[in-house]
């Protein structure tokens, strides 16, 4: 238990009869960071998160919520915690209003709090006008941003989130990746994790990184950390003109490129090195006069990163 | 943080109990035992009313009749109120937004169990003011024992609601949880009795829950040797049990 790691495992196992989910699993996510939780089907990831969100139980080992033992102390453990576990289903005959007075009510909040809570998470989750209309009667997206809100209630000092996205429509992801985008810049002394399939998802929303399989943590660390340990990382830069061999040529000479190749209407570069190889790419790139106006950081990084480690871990 | 005493426990219990009202107040179930309710009792009182027949001229007749199938209705009330009650949180995934929250299990289980009682009870209470008001108009009076044959049937929902959550605590679906609650209490342990009469023996099988709800139509009778408090306690215990062990398996049910 500690003050640093508001959520901790420890040693933690989940055998479903012969089926090993968790093995002696160990992490510690750090206060303040919004970690992702990678790793294949069948993995653990959302049978780590259920022991966290109280919806299994361990076979062995401990799942800590600020400090508290959430199987032997769930009361304590879930009082500092919101979480959206799969797809959750509400009472389709209450409304969000009532389904957030509900849960404030099972938080012990006062009245006149879970009323100004809700009305101000309704908005932070854009669902102001829907307050009283019966959930019955929502689309999968809406109920996900309620989730979302309710989650939120009470001011947890932890969240945890299983697939947030995973089902939704391309606008509903949006939207949920904006309510934890948002999130993440309000900080609040937040503490998240959060399973996800989406490579994007993660570099877009995490800061920090844990790979699991087969029930065993692979690695847990900053997210450029993880790309660093990876031989290169791939950057796609956009160009307003035509990509031509000389263009490359000229790339595949700046410091720490390892290769340019062209990919569509853009420029895949390898490259070597971190956050600073990176921003010198980036200076470089404007000074070679291309027509850059746009780079990133693709995805294929983190997804090549996680490829490795998976196949490693066979 | 929230309070981790006893006292909120209950306080939680009461939370969950407040919306399964809610619940059945906004679903189908109140109006459908509602309607069951009145047609019974309509079509009893109307057919009694009609037809010529010693019934009408004796309160205790009158009441023994509506009473004896008393247990039926009950059975029917404890299979909608209580065999769904707890599997529908699975079933429906609403567990995912309240299993995760800072709630005992059994506040979850308690609080469920007694809106299904006092649900059921209520409806038991309404069909008895029925039955003496219909009494006092069409039999002239009201018989004796109708209070304490009134206990007996709310310890009789008791019994029953214990099978019914257990069954609900037990199973992956709804419809089979309601089924077997209902034939259960409805056919399985009068089955039971017979088997138990026949192989051990026993004349009187007193221990069966059916049995003892006999007394919910037998306090009525001065002449029938009633022992009421021996049916009250085996009622109940039929309710604790199976309560219970419904409670262990819910505990211990992963999502």
């Amino acid at each position: 238990m500690s003050d640093t790691y508001p959520i901790e495992a420890v040693n933690l196992c989940k055998r479903f009869g012969t089926f090993t989910a968790l093995d002696d699993f160990n992490l510690q996510v750090r206060r303040n960071s919004f970690t992702g939780l990678l790793g294949p089907n069948g993995a653990g990831k959302s049978t780590c998160l259920k022991i966290f969100g109280h919806l299994h139980k361990s076979t062995s080992g401990h799942a800590y919520i600020n400090g508290y033992d959430v199987e032997k102390e769930p009361k304590q453990a879930l009082t500092g915690m919101g979480s959206v576990i799969e797809t959750p289903e509400f009472y389709l005959y209450m409304t969000p209003r009532e389904t957030f007075r509900f849960t404030g009510d099972i938080l012990g909040m006062k009245k006149e709090a879970i009323d100004a809570e809700t009305d101000e998470i309704l908005e932070k989750v854009k669902m102001t006008e829907w307050a009283d209309k019966r959930l019955g009667t929502f689309s999968k997206g809406m109920r996900q941003r309620i989730s979302l809100g309710l989650a939120l209630m009470n001011s947890p000092e932890v969240i945890i989130l299983d697939e947030p996205t995973s089902g939704l429509d391309p606008r509903g992801m949006a939207e949920t990746r904006e309510i934890l985008r948002n999130l993440r810049t309000d900080n609040n002394g937040l503490t998240v994790l959060m399973s996800s399939h989406m490579m994007y998802e993660v570099s877009d929303l995490c800061d920090r990184i844990a790979m699991v399989n087969h029930g065993k943590l692979l690695v847990h660390d900053d997210i450029y950390a993880v790309l660093g340990e990876a031989d290169h990382r791939n950057i796609t830069v956009k160009t307003k003109t035509e990509v031509d061999a000389d263009m490359l040529a000229s790339i595949e000479s700046l410091t720490n490129v390892v290769s340019a190749t062209k990919d569509a209407d853009s420029i895949r570069i390898q490259l070597k090195g971190g956050m600073d190889e990176e921003s010198l790419l980036f200076t470089q790139i404007g000074e070679l006069g291309i027509g850059a106006y746009s780079m990133s950081e693709g995805v294929n990084a983190l997804e090549d990163r996680y490829l490795e480690l998976i196949k490693e871990s066979r | 943080m929230a309070a981790t005493s006893f006292s909120d426990d209950i306080r939680l219990a009461g939370v969950i109990m407040k919306n399964e009202f809610l619940k059945q107040r906004r679903g189908k179930r109140l109006l459908i035992f509602g309607i069951i309710t009145a047609m019974i009792l309509v079509f009893i009182t109307a057919a009694l009313a009609v037809v010529d027949n010693d019934i009408v001229e004796s309160p205790r007749a009158f009441c023994r009749l509506f009473l004896g199938i008393l247990t039926l209705f009950v059975i029917i009330g404890s299979t909608l109120f209580g065999a769904t009650t707890v599997v529908s949180e699975f079933e429906e995934r609403t567990a995912l937004i309240l299993f995760n929250r800072p709630i005992e299990k059994w506040s979850i289980y308690v609080g469920k169990f007694v809106a299904a009682f006092l649900i059921v009870s209520a409806y038991v209470v309404i069909y008895y003011v029925f039955v003496m008001i219909a009494s006092m108009i069409l039999a002239g009076g009201i018989a004796d024992g109708m209070g304490m044959s009134l206990v007996c049937s709310l310890f009789y929902v008791f019994g029953t609601l214990g099978g019914a959550i257990m069954f609900s605590s037990l199973m992956k679906k709804s419809a089979t949880a309601s089924i077997l609650t209902f034939f259960a209490l409805f056919l399985l342990f009068d089955l039971v009795v017979s088997i138990v009469a026949v192989i051990a023996g026993f004349e009187d099988t007193w221990f069966m829950i059916n049995s003892a709800s006999s007394s919910i139509v037998d306090v009525l009778d001065p002449s029938i040797d009633v022992n009421v408090l021996r049916d009250i306690l085996v009622m109940f215990v039929w309710g604790l049990v199976p309560a219970i062990i419904g409670f262990i398996r819910f505990r211990n049910k992963d999502f």
